[in-house]
């Protein structure tokens, strides 16, 4: 649905929690929470070095989230690699799909990662993750 | 989780953005999620501290399981569950087991969802004297902050306490980049992360502009105090969305510590601010801790500054003029005029180290004045066309009335404004370009003359020479010395001049001192030397020797006008 003031972010960082399930587990609960309550989708890309993330929503939204996001000391080296208005929502109909990077992704350099081939991956990962298509 | 069901929700029923925020805003801080069926959906990493839960509670468990786990008076965690309960009371007050009181209010959320915000009761002021705070930020202003961390030295004595001291690095850029309104957000939120990323028991103000203080209570631990100082920078410095725009800054920190740098609040802030600006001198991103070497060298500043104030009043400076020579018909051009201050007590200081004290202090325009004059005045006594070349900082077109000054020393001396060379360095001109080159051809128009300083080094940029009309360039000395390596210098010297004949600009070699280099860079083209082969830098009495000893002679070759003439 093409948004009236749709806005998207894109951010990588590195992990400051290094593999530890139970921190994660509490990262992702706390990111679909959040998200869900703002009416934000996208997907959260994690991997023992690093986190990425797609924000869409509205500005307000995007902007709330994004500096709750960057508050956590549970990440650091944070790069944005994308900010800007959007015509439709890439994640429509999801809300904050969680997906393990560790195997596919160099998460290693977020920093240098780049908007295009990481939307690419993230994507690829997300269809991945769903078998058959399957919710 | 990508497989989990929970990822796959429906999108919630469309909020209105602003309601979402709002939302989001609430969730700031202590705060718990309930789901429709009494789960916990989330529970924030402040309310876990505040509960002291010993570790993150998995999701999904209930509110009783949660509160089982938390440290609460038992009257609390009754009033608790009351408050999970829609139908009854909405607000309430109380203890945890130490017996620190707080408020839990509940917020009603679309999809049967609660929140529950906990909220630390606030200090009373007289523990927490902030009268005024800015309203920028809302933290401390400078005099609620000082008056503070008296108090708190007063109370402190055993622990002892730090402070912390940060700016932002090249805010200004950010203001005059992208507009106060951005800069002031930027300043808000930043003020945000700062105050999120204390303890309740540390004290954020913001003292001026860009800068920032925290007193960090009951440690002066510098290990402590500078972990701290990194996380802050660290997280203050994450990327910032502005308006939809991302806005990145780099953050110095500077740390003093009681009692050990000081026992008051203003030679604590002192120390603090000079380990900051140490930071900041070492290139900035970074965090120093005062050191007692940081006083003697700031005392040795202060007194310098003193005495440079000192210096100007009783115009202990002198000028010496280096001669510029044609070599092609070994021809006295004109000399260059150069500021000398002999300190009365430590002899002779190099410019290099008094100029930037002198812009820094807003003693360089004064004194820029005063060295225009001077030269003018020593150079209506050479024989014509003898002209006088001066110096001029980037700060005397921000600072002083360049144009005042130049007119007022041409009127007073009576030399013809041809007879005067400005000579401007590439940083000046990037500093303020349209303010520097209007200047500039305000005084080329009168007839001066305009040389580009130092060519080559800094942020050399060739384009820089096409815009103005400089009438000459002087190629840095670091070409001529072979400093650079004989052959780079040469090519170097090859292409400005070069450049500068099909400019039309005429280019002068900087620092030749032997017969090697003169011949180097005659060879490559370069018709104007300056340097100690010719002549050293002298007092003005000292010139009529100079002057006499170029006078055209019988054993030099005819100087053809054409090559000659300026």
């Amino acid at each position: 649905m093409p948004g009236i003031g749709l806005f998207r972010l894109i951010y990588a960082s590195r992990s400051r929690i290094g593999g530890e399930a139970a921190a994660l587990a509490s990262i992702l609960a706390e990111a679909r929470a959040n998200t869900a309550v703002a009416g934000i989708t996208g997907v959260l890309l994690h991997s023992p070095d690093g986190f990425a993330q797609v924000l869409e929503g509205s500005l307000a939204a995007v902007g709330a989230t994004f500096e709750r996001i960057q508050n956590d000391p549970r990440h650091g080296e944070v790069a944005v690699l994308e900010a800007g208005p959007a015509d439709a929502r890439l994640f429509a109909g999801r809300t904050m799909a969680a997906v393990d990077g560790t195997a596919a992704s160099d998460l290693a350099r977020p920093v240098a990662a780049d908007p295009a081939a990481l939307l690419a991956l993230l994507h690829r990962l997300l269809a991945a993750s769903s078998p058959a298509g399957g919710r | 989780m990508g497989t989990d069901p929970a990822t796959a929700d429906a999108m919630p029923t469309a909020e209105p953005a602003d309601e979402a925020a709002s939302l989001l805003a609430a969730l700031e801080g202590p705060a718990l999620l309930l789901e429709a069926d009494g789960s916990l959906g989330l529970v924030t990493a402040e309310a876990a501290r505040l509960l002291a839960l010993e570790d993150d509670p998995p999701a999904g468990l209930g509110l009783p399981e949660l509160l089982d786990r938390a440290r609460l008076a038992p009257a609390a965690r009754a009033a608790f569950d009351r408050l999970a309960t829609p139908s009854g009371p909405d607000e309430a007050r109380l203890t945890d087991a130490e017996g620190a009181a707080f408020a839990v209010r509940r917020v009603a959320l679309p999809h049967r969802r609660l929140a529950l915000l906990l909220r630390p009761e606030v200090e009373a002021p007289a523990v927490c004297p902030l009268a005024r705070p800015d309203p920028l930020t809302g933290l401390a202003d400078r005099t609620g902050f000082r008056a503070a961390l008296t108090a708190r030295l007063a109370d402190s004595a055993d622990q002892g306490l730090g402070l912390l001291m940060l700016d932002i690095d090249r805010f200004r850029i950010v203001n005059d980049t992208l507009g106060p309104q951005i800069g002031d957000r930027l300043l808000a939120t930043l003020a945000a992360r700062l105050r999120r990323a204390l303890r309740g028991s540390d004290l954020a103000a913001r003292l001026d502009g860009d800068e920032f203080a925290v007193v960090v209570a009951d440690t002066s631990d510098p290990p402590e105090l500078e972990g701290l100082a990194r996380r802050l920078m660290d997280v203050l410095g994450r990327p910032y969305l502005i308006h939809g725009q991302p806005v990145t800054v780099g953050l110095s920190a500077g740390i003093a510590r009681a009692p050990q740098d000081g026992r008051d609040a203003d030679t604590l802030v002192r120390r603090a601010a000079m380990a900051l600006h140490a930071a900041k001198a070492a290139g900035r991103g970074r965090c120093a801790a005062f050191t007692p070497e940081m006083q003697s060298r700031s005392e040795t500043r202060r007194r310098m500054e003193t005495d440079l104030r000192r210096a100007f009043a009783l115009r202990q400076f002198a000028l010496h003029y280096q001669p510029q020579v044609d070599v092609t018909c070994a021809r006295l051009l004109g000399f260059e005029a150069l500021l000398r201050w002999r300190h009365p007590a430590l002899g002779p200081v190099s410019p290099a180290l008094f100029v930037p004290l002198a812009e820094e202090i807003g003693l360089i325009a004064p004194i820029g004045a005063w060295v225009l004059m001077t030269a003018c005045r020593e150079a209506m006594r050479w024989p014509e066309p003898l002209f006088v070349g001066v110096n001029v900082s980037a700060l005397q077109f921000e600072q002083g009335d360049l144009l005042a000054a130049v007119g007022e020393a041409l009127r007073h001396s009576g030399l013809p404004a041809h007879r005067l060379e400005i000579e401007v360095t590439e940083s000046a001109l990037l500093t303020n370009p349209e303010t520097t080159l209007a200047t500039l051809g305000r005084l080329r128009e009168q007839g001066v003359r305009i040389a580009m300083d130092d060519f080559g080094t800094g942020y050399s940029s060739l384009t820089r020479l096409q815009s103005f009309p400089f009438d000459k360039i002087k190629i840095d000395r670091s070409f001529v010395s072979g400093g650079r390596g004989v052959a780079e210098g040469r090519a170097i010297v090859r292409a400005i001049t070069g450049l500068g004949t099909s400019l039309g600009m005429r280019t002068i070699a900087e620092g030749v001192e032997t017969l090697e280099q003169l011949d180097a860079v005659r060879d490559e083209g370069c018709r104007e030397v300056q340097g100690y082969l010719f002549g050293r830098p002298a007092p003005a009495e000292e010139l009529d020797a100079v002057i006499a000893r170029f006078a055209p002679s019988q054993r030099m070759p005819p100087c053809p006008e054409s090559a000659c003439s300026a």
